[in-house]
């Protein structure tokens, strides 16, 4: 970054201002020009009168030491106390401020940069509004005008990652330096004005050499914000027509800025800028005139020499571009042979050895033999030398000098002879990682400049020295670790970073490594997670739980320890321990807490669905997961009533809106529940539409419309056109095509199983009414759906038959058998029967309507289960069979005919029971069996199970189903027929339990156990279950 | 081994006070653990270094010696003694070779040079790279020659540890005996813990435990040996999971670890390979993985430890399914540690 600022102002301004071309370099005027890209070009610091503020030069002194808190802290207290402040601060307070937030912008990154920048914005502009000081005025604007131009420069560095969005990038750029350019120009007139007052001056006044500065400042701006054009001209491409146009823009106007001020440094820069133009032209022999001019200046003056420098530069460029390579080298070379070692090491002497660098490549690749590795050898002296002193060519130099040492065969770790050596190779190669990436096979290079940074730390770790400063080992060290980070190999890294924070936590590398640990030991927890979860004993878990209660600890306070104290709920939540994630979030300050709660109430709602949807109908289960719920669902109403008066939404808060809108809807609190789905700001729906960032992820939008959905089906009274065109945006959501079909069949059987769901939870919690109230809503809402989609296509139809096939099965009591089932609950069956029976001879008639053979199967399936849980058995039977006649193979069919069977027959039709375990329906002309019954079902399956571990439970289960057979026949008999019944059953279970002691694991073995009670009851027996048999 | 003459050298050591007076350039610098010392060696014994820093001397005791550099000395030297410490023994013996005895007019200099010669050696062919009698022999002849050498100590320890390698506990022992008799407590401690590891070596661990026991009783309340009382902690860590009780072990691991300086490479990778080995005693894969993963990352110079880390590496990476980082670090172990036990 700091190359880039050099390259956007002068890399060395003159502290005074000089007549150039003249022999001595007359001292024409004093005071301070302006520093590097804090403040304008060649602009004074501060105006004159304020130097003799003992207060003003207090403030300024803070600022150059770096005391920005400090500086502000001190503006802050002296506006507080205007009585004891100089008036000379107190006219000037507003710029102070905005001069060292601007200053302060400088030392950070990111979101806190753009933070510290807009506030000084606001600030000066505030002063530039209020203030009627001309001068400071022009400084402030040209102060703002530099902090955008930074910004640019910034912006487009930013991007120049892999994978960088580098027209967004260009595009900001371009904003930032015409919004500068405006700047400059604003504070060019601001100028003028202030000069209006010096007019009338005496020759070899004080107030002559005042205004002799205010022009050279304004010559500043005029030169800096025509190189403003050139700057957006970067931002284009090459070949456009913009960039040419600009360049020419640019050039012409520096040319008028470099006739009218040739006398002065100002003039010279302004040359040197549109020397680059040319070069950026393609112009040459124009811009290589312009880089003359400067090299001609007095060598003898230091402060010319810097622009000597730079003029050997860039016309060593323009040399090597038109392939004049020795000359381009003698040139060069002589020049920096003549240049005092400190100038050597200048930024400008480093930029001068790259440029020479890429000549003497260039000259390489023309040469062969002996000559050509010559010249590659001398390259790769100029390029290391290059990267080791900071200038605007350094990350260009680190990435030609991997290329040449490539070439050359050279460092190898066993040619690394010293710490230093290997530390430096590394370094370089670490450093031509980033511009390599740049290129067109920049993957693999930066691959290659990954291996090579690695293979020199580590030799750097076997050649460390007794003198070796352990700032620079443990350099080595996270360097390291972050390589190792890069290539995944996130145990090693976290290794090495981890013990970096915890032995040198007081050392500025501490940080940083602390970061990088934490993101190792979390990628180790997310892909031991994604291996097939973690619980709170894993390796990866402890480590982590571990590591992130250090970082607590000892960065208490600090936003790195909320990063721990978040990754310590992460853990907790992945591994479902809510009440360690509530103590982690105990111990965040409460301003930070929001986000961390967000987070636990939304894992807590997930965890109460997890825990409703496998409690079965198990009563403690069923009331731990009502309670869960209820908790989960406080939570999410707490943290949301904080989060929703946030200035933006983010993910977690829409996704807790979404949430607490689900939990609205399972309490029944239909309206409460639209009226957040609807809300302007945090409403889902109102996210949704606005395609709001905090939404932007898969599933979101579809579990938005599905809560709104149930939400305006189970209002009062439903809100039936709300949901069909909802039911409209859902689909347009979705899309078209294959895989958009399957993703509504889901949706929409989700939603009813959801629904169904609400109405068992409204039951088992005793809101009968509730329940009764959405499941006709919701039948309405059906019906309505089912009339108006008449034609509509076998999805849509498919959903609504299962559909009203869930409301029955969510008003199922008792056994779950048609016998118990309320005339309600079988005319919902009757309802999908008939969607099934219509959707079915449709097909018949339209096979185009049907989207697969096995959609059809699959509706003739669930019409004979519609049928069966009505009570017509037997037409239930008829349809099974005729399932069974084409394939009679299916398990779940011949299952579901066995239970058919069986469930006709407890209905008071003991013969059936017979069919249910020996079989029925026999195919025309033989004897078989169509329906196999759970007697051979159970044998084949015996079989199947042999070779798929998967049949077993099935086996268990036609077994259980046996016994259950006889105990039902046993329940219709009286005397010696039921006593043969009940030791038919007793004999069943004690064989199975005899053979298979644990009977198919915990559930089954307790079916069987129920089972074997019910028998002992009826025998009039004490009901002691399995226990009778050990 | 029948060369050595271990008591012959020992009866050299401390029994009067040699002193010898040399001739030595300006800008000799003696690293202490308090700093660095610049100035004239004047002289040197088995415990003290003589400096003259203009008109004063100053006497600079063995145990806090860490490296001494002389200003006359052939860059070879220099570069040869990094290189040793950080356990590149054979590129110590390169640079070593390349100077040329001849040429070099101050004893104390010719002197440091078969110094780390036979020390190189001898760290070579405890590794296996090296005969160990021959180590044994150039340590003792080394001694024999330059009776007022201030690496006396370090070559007695050094000559502990090779008879220790070689399955000479009995005179091991002894001779680790003789470090006891300097007049520093840390060297007392020093002592019983090298006794103990001895021990440990046999697999005599209830034995080694009494031991590290007496060097920690041995050790309190002299601040000169801290390092060897984390040292005797670390000893009780590796004899205790040995013994059973791995959650102790590991236990006092983390403790020593917390306690230890970060810069104490041997230290360190000794702590992280207990570590290790009681995680795997224990059945915890990855915990032990993690371990010695330390050891190989960040202290690959202690050749020993690192060799021992590499070698229980290579299974464990297979157990977590990377077959491609066992066999490099396979490929590494047999590329630097080639005749050590551990790539046996």
């Amino acid at each position: 970054m700091l190359v880039c600022r050099q390259r956007l102002f002068p890399p060395v301004l003159p502290c005074v201002i000089k007549v150039a071309g003249s022999a001595c370099g007359r001292i024409v005027a004093i005071g301070l020009l302006a520093a590097l890209a804090s403040s304008p070009c060649f602009a004074q610091r501060r105006s004159a009168p304020a130097l003799e503020d003992a207060e003003v030069r207090f403030v300024e002194a803070m600022r150059e030491r770096g005391y920005f808190d400090l500086t502000l802290d001190y503006l802050t207290r002296a506006k507080a106390a205007p009585e004891t402040t100089s008036a000379a601060l107190l006219a000037r307070l507003p710029y102070e401020q905005a001069v060292t937030q601007l200053e302060q912008a400088r030392t950070l990154t990111g979101d806190e940069r753009d933070a510290a920048v807009s506030a000084a914005k606001n600030s000066l502009e505030a002063f530039l509004n209020a203030s009627d000081n001309k001068q400071l005025a022009a400084e402030g604007s040209s102060r703002l005008a530099a902090a955008l131009a930074a910004d640019g420069l910034l912006t487009l560095a930013g991007a120049k990652k892999v994978g960088g969005d580098q027209d967004a990038a260009r595009a900001q750029a371009r904003q930032s330096y015409e919004e500068a350019r405006k700047l400059y120009q604003q504070s060019e007139k601001q100028y003028d004005q202030a000069l209006d007052d010096y007019k009338a001056v005496k020759p070899g006044s004080s107030e002559a050499a005042l205004r002799l500065r205010l022009r050279i400042q304004l010559a500043g701006v005029r030169v800096t914000g025509s190189r403003m054009l050139y700057e957006q001209a970067k931002t284009y491409s090459e070949e456009s027509s913009e960039f040419k146009q600009l360049n020419e823009k640019a050039a012409k106007e520096l040319l008028g800025h470099y006739d009218k001020y040739y006398e002065f440094p100002v003039g010279l820069y302004s040359h040197l800028y549109e020397g680059w133009c040319y070069q950026a032209l393609g112009q040459h022999k124009l811009a290589m005139g312009c880089f003359e001019d400067l090299i001609t200046q007095d060598p003898e003056d230091p402060s010319f020499r810097t622009l000597i420098t730079l003029g050997h530069t860039y016309l060593t460029k323009s040399l090597v571009a038109q392939e004049k390579h020795e000359k381009a080298l003698e040139q060069g070379e002589a020049w920096l042979e003549e240049l005092p070692r400190s100038d050597q090491l200048s930024p400008a002497g480093g930029s001068l050895k790259y440029q020479l660098g890429e000549a003497a490549v260039a000259a390489a690749r023309a040469a062969s033999g002996n000559d050509q590795r010559r010249l590659y050898l001398q390259a790769s002296e100029w390029l290391r030398e290059s990267s080791r002193t900071p200038n605007e060519f350094q990350a260009d130099a680190r990435k030609q000098l991997a290329t040449v040492n490539r070439k050359l065969g050279t460092e190898t770790e066993s040619s690394l002879e010293t710490f230093a050596d290997a530390y430096q190779t590394g370094r370089n190669a670490l450093l031509a990682i980033r511009p390599a990436g740049l290129s067109g096979d920049g993957e693999e290079e930066a691959a290659e400049l990954r291996r090579k940074a690695t293979v020199a730390y580590q030799a750097a770790l076997l050649l460390v020295e007794q003198d070796t400063e352990v700032e620079k080992l443990n350099e080595v060290r996270h360097a390291l670790s972050y390589l190792y980070w890069e290539s995944k190999d996130y145990l090693q890294a976290a290794a090495i970073a981890e013990f970096l924070a915890r032995n040198y936590s007081e050392d500025r590398i501490a940080e940083k490594s602390a970061r990088l640990a934490l993101a190792s030991l979390d990628a180790l927890f997310m892909e031991a997670a994604a291996e097939g979860g973690v619980s709170s004993e894993s390796f990866e878990a402890q480590q982590l739980t571990e590591f992130a209660n250090f970082i607590t600890r000892q960065w208490s306070g600090q936003q790195l320890a909320d990063t721990g104290f978040s990754l310590l709920m992460k853990v907790a939540l992945q591994s479902g321990n809510l009440a360690a994630a509530r103590s982690a979030i105990q111990e965040v300050p409460e301003a930070r807490r929001t986000p961390l709660e967000l987070r636990l109430a939304a894992a807590s709602w997930e965890q109460a669905k997890r825990q409703s949807a496998t409690a079965g109908d198990d009563l403690s289960a069923r009331s731990a997961a009502q309670q869960a719920r209820d908790t989960a669902t406080k939570l999410l109403a707490e943290v949301f009533a904080k989060a929703r008066n946030q200035r933006e939404i983010d993910q977690s808060t829409a996704t807790v809106a979404l949430y607490l809108s689900q939990a609205m809807l399972d309490a029944g609190e239909a309206s409460g529940a639209i009226k957040l789905l609807e809300d302007k700001k945090v409403g889902p729906l109102a996210l949704v539409s606005a395609k709001a960032a905090a939404v932007d992820r898969p599933g979101y939008s579809a579990e938005a419309y599905k809560a709104a959905l149930r939400a305006y089906v189970s209002a009062t009274p439903p809100q039936t056109e709300d949901a069909l065109k909802t039911m409209n945006q859902l689909e347009q959501a979705v899309g078209d095509g294959d895989a958009a079909e399957q993703t509504l069949r889901r949706i929409y059987l989700g939603l009813g199983l959801q629904l169904q769901q609400q109405i068992k939870e409204l039951t088992a919690a005793g809101k009968q009414q509730e329940a009764s109230r959405v499941v006709k809503a919701f039948a309405v809402f059906l019906e309505r759906l089912r009339e108006r989609s008449g034609d509509a296509d076998w999805v849509n139809q498919q959903w609504i038959g299962q559909t009203f096939f869930n409301l029955g099965e969510g008003l199922a009591t008792g056994s779950g058998s048609a016998a118990d089932a309320s005339p309600q609950r079988k005319s919902y069956y009757e309802r999908a029967a008939e969607v099934f029976g219509s959707m079915i001879d449709r097909a018949k008639q339209q096979p185009d309507f049907l989207p697969s053979e096995n959609s059809l199967l699959a509706a003739r399936l669930q019409l004979a289960q519609s049928q069966r849980k009505m009570g017509n058995y037997a037409e239930a039977l008829d349809t099974f069979s005729s399932i069974l006649l084409e394939k009679q193979t299916i398990l779940d069919v011949q299952k579901a005919a066995a239970y058919t069977f069986q469930e006709w027959g407890a209905d008071g039709n003991p013969e059936q029971l017979k069919s249910a375990v020996g079989g029925g329906r026999t195919v025309a002309g033989s004897n078989k069996k169509l329906i196999w019954g759970w007697s051979k079902m159970a044998q084949i399956v015996g079989r199947l199970s042999q070779k798929q571990p998967k049949y077993k439970d099935l086996y268990f289960e036609c077994w259980l189903n046996v016994a259950k057979c006889r105990y039902l026949g046993a329940n219709q008999k009286s005397g010696a027929e039921r006593d043969k019944y009940l030791s038919s059953a007793r004999r069943t279970i004690r064989s199975m339990a005899q053979q298979y002691p644990n009977l198919g694991g915990p559930e089954r073995q307790r079916d069987f156990d129920r089972l074997l009670k019910q028998v002992q009851q009826l025998d009039g027996k004490e009901p002691v279950g399995l226990a009778e048999f050990k | 081994m029948s060369s050595m003459h271990p008591y012959r050298i020992a009866a050299a050591l401390f029994l009067p006070l040699l002193l010898v007076t040399v001739v030595s350039a300006q800008n000799d610098r003696v690293r202490t653990t308090s700093g660095t010392e610049a100035g004239k060696i004047e002289e040197v014994s088995p415990v003290q270094i003589k400096l003259a820093k203009g008109s004063i001397t100053k006497e600079i005791p063995v145990n806090e010696i860490e490296s001494v550099q002389f200003g006359a000395e052939p860059s070879e030297l220099t570069q040869a003694r990094v290189n040793a410490r950080n356990g590149s023994y054979q590129k110590a013996m390169q640079k070593l070779a390349a100077i040329n005895l001849a040429g070099i007019k101050e004893d104390l200099i010719r002197q440091e040079v078969q110094f780390y010669k036979a020390f190189c050696t001898a760290q070579l062919a405890m590794l296996g790279e090296a005969d160990v009698s021959a180590a044994g022999k150039d340590l003792t002849d080394f001694v024999r020659k330059n009776k007022t050498s201030f690496h006396y100590l370090q070559v007695t320890e050094t000559l502990g540890d090779l008879l220790t390698a070689s399955g000479r506990y009995d005179q091991a022992t002894k001779m680790y005996g003789q470090l006891a008799k300097a007049p520093w407590p840390s060297y007392k401690v020093r002592a019983a813990v090298l006794i103990g590891k001895g021990l440990q070596a046999q697999d005599q661990h209830s034995a080694a435990l009494k031991q590290f026991q007496a060097a920690l009783a041995k050790a309190e309340g002299d601040d000169g040996s801290t390092n060897q009382k984390l040292a005797a902690q670390l000893g009780m860590a590796i004899s205790l999971a040995a013994t059973g009780k791995v959650d102790e072990g590991v236990n006092l691991v983390q403790e020593v670890l917390k306690g230890a300086d970060p810069a104490d490479q041997q230290l360190q990778a000794t702590a992280y390979n207990a570590l290790g080995n009681s995680y795997k005693l224990a059945g915890k894969t990855k915990e032990a993985l993690f371990a010695f993963l330390h050891v190989d990352l960040l202290f690959p110079t202690v050749p020993d430890a690192h060799a021992e880390a590499l070698h229980h590496l290579a299974p464990l990476w297979e157990e977590v399914g990377k077959a491609g980082r066992a066999k490099q670090t396979r490929q590494t172990l047999k590329e630097r540690y080639a005749s050590s036990k551990w790539a046996k």
